[in-house]
């Protein structure tokens, strides 16, 4: 009795050895793990690309943050769909469109830091690529804090990888601080990046991205001369030139061109990385297919109406960038403005999603009026070089030149920039930046919503903390602890 | 047998009836073999003949009378008399009869043998599976509930889960999609004990643990018992924690015998939804446009010409003819057949059970449809007196069209975009042959919806099951009371899915014609070894297991989807003219166990059990692979003890307490590792591979683990005729799998880790009464349970939300999982709540007005209230899990008749009512509840003039159409928030699920025949509802089976009303 107990517990202690360890050590067989990356020079190429990606989230679809930036500005029609109330300023910490923008900012913020971290002791065979790909994660990481910071205040500036736990740790520091951050990013940016790439690497971010995006940084923070001298390297490298016609800043036929700095990059062919932003600015039921090839969203955006009465008469760029009296679902609106500036292409998307358009970050037109802008607060030159840049700007457009009679002192000038920046960057998401750093948000928008079509007064800018938004809700109850996230007052 | 087998394997592919013959055929050779073996030679024969009475004295007919270890037998007549001819002398005849003690009595010289049987006492000795062995039922120590197979006998059972409804005490069986064909119920036992993971129960189906118990056939099913409590549970360790489900398939029994069972039968929608009709479109949309224009500025003294287009009322309205009832359009009176063949035997050999089964079910909603086919073979051979082998064999093809209806397949947006949704909303002024891109649409009417019976028609949304279960074992007696038992199964599912949708019917789509497919492989092997040991020694009674097991499956997935097809004939994607995605997708999980049990019991009164298991997985970091599960219980049976003994009326009276621990491992493969995803941009108009952490890594990742405690009584008097258990248990859930929220400045949103806690408690009563038993019949059972789910801890948050589409969810401590979170309305705004200037004097939403839903702002944590409506205000609104659940079965039988009524329900929990968001807001075009008729409307002349007044009254006076104010409907101009408390309803309900009457015919009333008995019914389903919902049905859950968003309805299927007419015959 005893020996076959005693067998039978062998024969079992055979089947337990066979189960060991190696047994449930399985190995991902359809993904790479994060522990084999970060190896190469290779690893960074595709890793440099990851931050793109996110970035590229910001512009891609109808309901993505930079539409909510849009909406935001007196540019269009409030009560314009999947805008949460910001474009109402009736907006609270609940608006998913920010929250989702925040957490795609974060997640670029956190891929740089973890290239800037781990590149260093890699040993690349082209070592000009290691310091390109080093510049393009401290641009890419500056370019996220100051779209953070100009549009939520100051940030905890997390410049390594962390844990959760040191994460939790990190207060909020100011709004200048947080600029300053990306400030000492951008200039180390300037140092490594390249002044243009070529080819299948067109669309990533150059020198002159990184100076324009700091100008305008500053240009934020009213640093009107430290701005200009990166504004002056860019125009002076010869490296662009204003597009002659004006619906080539956005045609994706001039995609990458001379007046393009840096833009958002996309790719037709059903490839998946096209955008389905163009769809959203055009409204369901809309199926003249000589402007667009397939019926927009029922979440069309509308301009305002204030918007469209903003350009002087025989402006070549209202037709180019809004479109009124369509036919929808067969009935003839004429109520409503829509915007067309997205919706001029070559290649014909085959799907809503399918835009090869890319949308601009920092156009060439921009960078020239930014510099008008430093030149007329350095002082009022009649007839001088701000004036050649604004009349540039203006006969593209088909319009007569300013002169001094009509722009007669410094403050004229910056009146007259002021409108010439809202026309000819309608729907850019320059508008609120702008507002905002010229201290005029509130005076602008309650103006605007004094008009009939938006309410008459039935909406406002009810105070200045409107200028920032509010911190996520989502995020807030993240930290949950206000001593190192806390909310915007006003909020 | 061999024979068998490859004739088996040759007609595997052939249909069904060639199977039916060919199993017949294969029973025929076998019951041949068996007789051969089993019968003994006999020198001296004999005819012997009796009377068969009960107790009381009354003679019994159809009692079986066999010759022990024969084929030889005969059944009393109507006066219980019985004769045999040629019975062997050392032959031993049995009696048996239902519900009464079966009897053997030696032949020897006798020729007259009269017999009195005596009534069983009923389930006194029955044995219910524990998990790697079996106990007596009374002896048991934990809580384990068995579905009887008089459940699944009595009534047409086409899914396994249908036999769990209002069955069990502890154990809720609810569709998680209404009554979609061929979706098996989604089980929950003792609530749910995980927030993040699966709170699916474990299936071990004839020994090998599974995910699901989908495909089998119930006509195959012996028993289903319910492990409960963990202390049952922990047997299975890390995959307890949910409860286990045992589901034993039948094995050969008695003499040869064949049963074919076969219903027929129609299913029809329960109910409608109350739309606006023809006119009543009509007339809402007269007045739709009337105030469109008069708010706008217009006068209705205006001719029409001079409204903005979109104001305009076509005149071809005011004489339109005819309507579509587009629910009418949609559903249909859908037939529903099943057929099955079975052989059982055994006898010294052993034993063969195989069978075949088709079931075809048509859905009331058009074209779509659930279609199975089954076969099964479970054999054992006794090879000698110490080893026995066996293999169990089963094969399920199912094939399931949802028509574009499948919440699960997920291909129509959790229901938006789903055909019957839109058959709610298209104008009845559209035509049965308008409304798609050939067609074109209703001039006018501006639907942007498809013609829902074409969407039906043409959408392609089919599922294909292939499933094969194998498992093979063997036991060896090493030596006396000491077994070995072995067990090697490999289980095989084949799934293919096909979603086709031409441009035709996909306006919203830009006319883009969509298809995808996907086919994944999961394989699983498992190895199990056990010893089992059992040993008596006096009062002592000691049993004993050991035992390992390891399981390693592997799963392979293809995708494919692409666009736009020249010409739609053909479905599939090799003629599309893009493809938009390819990908394919393998993974690798196994684990091993060791675990050993004992079972103790002293005067068979004193009742101990203990167990552990120890389990290892490859879903954890390396640092916390292996976890252990122990439990302990005990039972003290009163009446065993001398106090008791004497009192006869008491069958059993056991106290029972137990404690155990079980886990769930049920998070993806991998999640503890970083992973890098693909996240490709373009450069330069082409496509970029780019990468990023997907998101970070947890090397302590492990189990979350269920404590929990059980305190139960069972009880029996008047020979068990009253049987009554009592539970009462409180499972603690720890380290719960929670997927945390963090926040995002990590670049995450959430990292899975081990926190938290979660607590179920509750209780549970079975009660069982043989009210009357004699020639009239009339058994009761009840049960009833009561869980309460409570949020313990959440790590470092207190709550959190989730959200999809308009639906919003909260989680937080103190409250149970996945509570409605919204507004709290309170009634509506009424011109005193605006000053003269229509200024509001409460807080209001941005664009509210008269008649507008009003909305609670509430106070934040200082109690104060800020004067705004926003989503501060949001406030848990109920959840989803019911207070109490339960179910009553009355059976009754009578001579030959039977009859089972069975009601089950629940009191308490909430559903959503989600699909209101758009059929139920008043909208201008659509169609829409015709309560909207009678909404809220502002004294318009007051407003906009004298004479103004928008509501068509020569229509609305010409077809009887109540425009009035019914008291709560809101006014649909202005705003009305779609997150508000007035979508949320009470799931609470009665329904009479089941009725059931049959007849049965036995072999003497027959004749002689071939046909021992037949049994014939007519089984009536869901035949009353009630309950205040007005949707389809509350058994629904339309974002899947997530337990953060639970209880949703949008667009559920509605559940059938069936009449089934069926037959059993045994031969």
């Amino acid at each position: 009795m005893k020996t076959y107990i005693y067998k039978s517990f062998t024969l079992l202690g055979i089947f337990l050895i066979w189960s060991c360890d190696d047994f449930l050590t399985t190995v991902p067989e359809s993904s790479y793990s994060v522990a084999s990356a970060y190896k190469n020079q290779s690893d960074f190429e595709y890793a440099i690309a990851g931050v793109y990606s996110a970035q590229q989230d910001l512009y891609s679809t109808n309901s993505c943050w930079f539409r909510l930036i849009i909406s935001r500005s007196d540019d269009t029609r409030n009560g314009s769909h999947n805008t949460y109330g910001v474009d109402q300023f009736t907006d609270g910490d609940n608006v998913s469109t920010l929250s989702v923008g925040w957490q795609t900012l974060w997640s670029m913020i956190n891929r740089c830091n973890l290239i800037l971290d781990k590149i260093e002791s890699v040993e690349f065979s082209d070592s000009n690529l290691k310091s390109n790909i080093t510049g393009e994660a401290y641009a890419l990481r500056a370019w996220a804090y100051y779209t953070l910071a100009w549009q939520f205040g100051g940030m905890p500036l997390i410049n390594k990888e962390m844990s959760v736990a040191e994460t939790k740790t990190i207060l909020r520091s100011t709004q200048e601080e947080t600029f300053a951050f990306a400030v000492a990013d951008f200039k180390k940016a300037i140092e490594l990046l390249p002044a243009t790439w070529s080819g299948s690497d067109l669309g990533r971010v150059t020198r002159y991205a990184a100076e324009g995006l700091l100008a305008r940084l500053l240009m934020f923070q009213s640093k009107f001369p430290e701005a200009k001298p990166y504004l002056e390297d860019i125009i002076t490298s010869g490296h662009y030139q204003m597009e002659p016609n004006y619906v080539n800043c956005f045609n994706d036929s001039h995609d990458n061109g001379k007046e393009r700095v840096w833009e958002v990059q996309f790719t037709g062919n059903l490839s998946g990385e096209g955008q389905s932003f163009s769809t959203g600015m055009l409204p369901e039921g809309y199926t003249d297919a000589v402007l667009i090839p397939f019926p927009g969203t029922a979440e069309a955006m509308y301009a305002s109406l204030d918007m469209a009465n903003a350009y002087e008469t025989g402006d070549l760029r209202k037709d180019v960038s809004i479109v009124t009296n369509i036919k929808v679902s067969g009935v003839l609106q004429s109520k409503y403005h829509y915007i067309l500036k997205y919706c001029h292409y070559k290649y014909v998307p085959q799907s809503k999603t399918d835009w090869a358009n890319n949308i601009p970050i920092l156009r060439y037109t921009d960078v020239k009026m930014m510099y008008a802008e430093c030149l007329n607060e350095e002082a009022y030159i009649a007839d001088g070089e701000a004036f050649n840049i604004i009349n540039e700007v203006r006969s593209r457009a088909g319009l007569t030149p300013l002169t001094l009679v009509n722009v007669p002192n410094q403050e004229a000038f910056k009146k007259a920039l002021i409108q010439e920046r809202r026309v000819e960057f309608a729907f850019e998401g320059l508008r609120w930046n702008d507002l905002v750093r010229w201290g005029i948000a509130r005076e602008v928008i309650n103006n605007h919503f004094m008009e009939k079509d938006e309410g008459e007064g039935a909406y406002s800018m009810d105070g200045d903390y409107r200028e920032i938004f509010a911190i996520p809700y989502d995020e807030l109850s993240r930290y949950n602890d206000k001593t190192v996230m806390w909310q915007n007052p006003g909020y | 047998m061999k024979d068998y087998l490859t004739d088996l394997k040759l007609k595997r592919n052939s249909s069904f009836l060639k199977i039916a013959v060919s199993l017949l055929l294969a029973f025929c050779f076998s019951s041949i073999a068996n007789a051969g073996l089993s019968d003994k030679a006999s020198a001296q024969q004999a005819k012997v003949s009796g009377q068969v009475k009960s107790a009381d004295g009354t003679t019994l007919p159809g009692v079986n009378v066999v010759v022990k270890n024969s084929v030889q037998g005969t059944i009393t007549d109507t006066n219980g008399n019985y004769s045999i001819l040629n019975v062997p002398a050392d032959a031993t005849l049995v009696f048996s009869f239902v519900g009464m003690k079966p009897k053997e009595v030696l032949v020897g010289n006798k020729t007259i043998i009269d017999v009195v049987m005596i009534d069983e006492a009923i389930g006194i000795d029955e044995v219910v599976a524990i998990g790697y062995g079996t106990m007596k039922k009374s002896n048991l120590t934990s809580s384990i509930s068995r579905i009887t197979d008089e459940a699944m006998k009595e009534r047409p059972i086409m899914l396994v889960g249908e036999a769990f409804q209002g069955q069990l005490a502890g154990v809720r069986a609810q569709s998680s999609n209404g009554g979609m064909p061929g979706d098996e119920l989604t089980i929950r036992i003792r609530g749910m004990n995980t927030i993040n993971g699966d709170s699916n129960p474990l299936y071990v189906i004839d020994g090998v643990p599974r995910t699901d118990m989908n495909d089998i056939n119930p006509g195959d099913i012996a028993s289903i018992q319910i492990l409960k409590d963990a202390s049952a549970s922990s047997i299975y360790g890390a995959r307890g924690g949910n409860g286990v489900v045992l589901i034993e398939t039948k094995q050969g029994k008695g003499k040869p015998s064949v049963t074919v069972d076969a219903y027929y039968g129609f299913s029809q929608t329960e109910n409608k939804l109350e739309l606006m009709n023809g006119n009543q479109w009509v007339a809402w949309n007269m007045f739709r446009r009337n105030i469109s224009h008069l708010r706008a500025g217009g006068s209705m003294s205006d001719p029409m010409s001079s409204r903005s287009a979109s104001d305009q009322i076509p005149g071809t309205w005011e004489n339109w003819t005819p309507f579509t009832d587009w629910q009418d359009a949609v559903f249909q009176t859908a037939p529903i057949q099943s057929y099955q063949v079975s052989a059982s035997s055994s006898g010294d050999i052993g034993s063969i059970y195989f069978s075949a089964g088709y079931v075809d079910q048509d859905g009331i909603v058009k074209h779509s449809y659930y279609e199975r086919k089954n076969i099964r073979l479970n054999a054992t051979m006794n090879v000698n007196k110490k080893m026995k082998v066996g293999v169990n064999l089963g094969g399920a093809y199912s094939d399931k069209n949802g028509a574009g209806l499948d919440a699960s397949t997920g291909s129509n947006g959790n229901g938006k975009e789903a055909a019957l949704h839109h058959a709610l909303m298209v104008t009845p002024l559209m035509q049965l042959n308008e409304g798609t891109r050939d067609w074109g649409f209703p001039v006018n009417v501006g639907s942007t919806y498809p013609n829902p019976v074409e969407q039906l028609k043409e959408t392609t949304d089919n599922t294909k099951y292939t499933r094969v279960a194998t498992s093979i074992w063997g036991e060896y007696e090493i030596a006396k009371k000491l077994a070995f038992k072995t067990q090697y199964s490999y289980n095989y599912d084949g799934y293919t899915y096909e979603f086709f949708q031409p441009g035709n019917v996909t306006y919203a789509n830009g006319y883009v014609t969509l298809g995808n497919s996907s086919a994944t492989t999961t394989g699983v092997w498992t190895f199990q070894n056990t010893l089992n040991y059992d040993k008596i020694l006096g009062n002592h009674k000691v049993s004993l297991l050991l035992g390992q097991s390891m399981e390693q499956q592997k799963y392979y997935r293809i995708y494919a989807a692409a666009t736009g097809w020249p010409y739609e004939s053909i479905k599939t994607l090799n003629v599309a003219t893009t493809p938009t995605s390819a990908t394919t997708n393998r993974t690798t999980y196994s684990n091993a166990s060791f675990f050993g049990r004992v079972n103790y019991e002293y005067k068979d009164r004193y009742l101990v059990t203990a167990s552990i298991r120890r389990d290892g997985s490859s879903r954890f970091g390396s640092n916390s692979r292996w976890g252990y599960f122990p439990s302990v219980s005990a039972g003290w049976k009163i009446n065993e003890e001398a106090l008791l003994k004497e009192a006869d009326w008491i069958s059993l009276l056991k106290f029972r307490g137990a404690w155990g621990m079980s886990g769930n491992d049920r998070i993806g493969d991998y999640t503890y590792m970083a992973l890098l995803g693909t996240y490709n941009t373009s450069w330069g108009n082409q496509v970029i591979s780019g990468v990023a952490p997907s998101r970070i890594a947890n090397e302590d990742l492990k189990w979350e683990s269920t404590r929990s405690l059980d305190f139960g009584i069972d009880f029996s008097v008047l020979r068990n005729r009253i049987q009554v258990n009592f539970d009462y248990y409180k499972n603690k859930t720890k380290d719960l799998l929670f997927s945390v929220p963090i926040p995002y400045t990590t670049g995450f949103s959430s990292f899975t880790n081990n926190v938290g806690s979660l607590e179920n408690k509750g209780w549970e009563v079975d009660f069982t009464s043989h009210n009357i038993k004699r020639k009239f019949n009339w058994t009761t059972n009840l049960n009833l349970s009561r869980n309460k789910n409570k949020v313990l801890n959440m790590g470092d948050i207190t709550e959190f939300t989730s959200k999809s589409q308009d639906a919003y969810f909260i989680t937080k401590i103190g409250g149970p999982v996945s509570q409605f979170y919204c507004y709290q309305t309170d009634g509506i705004l009424t011109s005193s709540d605006f000053d003269p200037e229509g200024k509001p004097l409460v807080p209001i939403l941005a664009g509210q007005e008269e008649g507008n839903v009003k909305y609670v702002d509430q106070p934040d944590q200082n109690g104060e209230k800020d004067g705004k409506i926003n989503s501060n205000d949001y406030v848990a609104c109920g959840n989803n899990l019911p207070d109490l659940i339960y179910g009553v079965t009355n059976r009754f039988s009578w001579k030959n008749f039977d009859l089972s009524i069975l009601i089950q329900g629940q009191l308490g929990g909430d559903v959503l009512f989600m699909g209101q968001r758009q059929f139920d807001i008043g909208a201008p075009n659509l169609n829409g509840l015709n309560r909207w008729l009678r909404s809220y409307k502002p004294d318009y002349e007051r407003i906009y003039g004298s004479g103004e007044n928008p509501v068509p009254v020569d229509y609305i006076t010409e077809h009887e159409i109540d425009f009035s104010w019914d008291g709560k409907t809101p006014n649909p101009v202005g705003k009305n928030d779609n997150n508000d408390d007035r979508r949320i309803y009470d799931s609470g309900y009665l329904r009479i699920k089941n009725i059931t009457l049959g007849y049965t015919l036995s072999k003497n009333a027959l004749g002689n025949s071939l046909v021992n008995n037949i049994r014939c019914y007519v089984s009536l389903d869901n035949v009353k509802t009630f309950d205040d919902y007005p949707g389809y049905t509350t058994e629904t859950n339309s974002f899947g089976n997530s337990t953060t968003m639970m209880g949703v309805d949008y667009s559920t299927y509605p559940l059938s009303r069936r009449c089934v007419f069926g037959v059993i015959i045994d031969f």
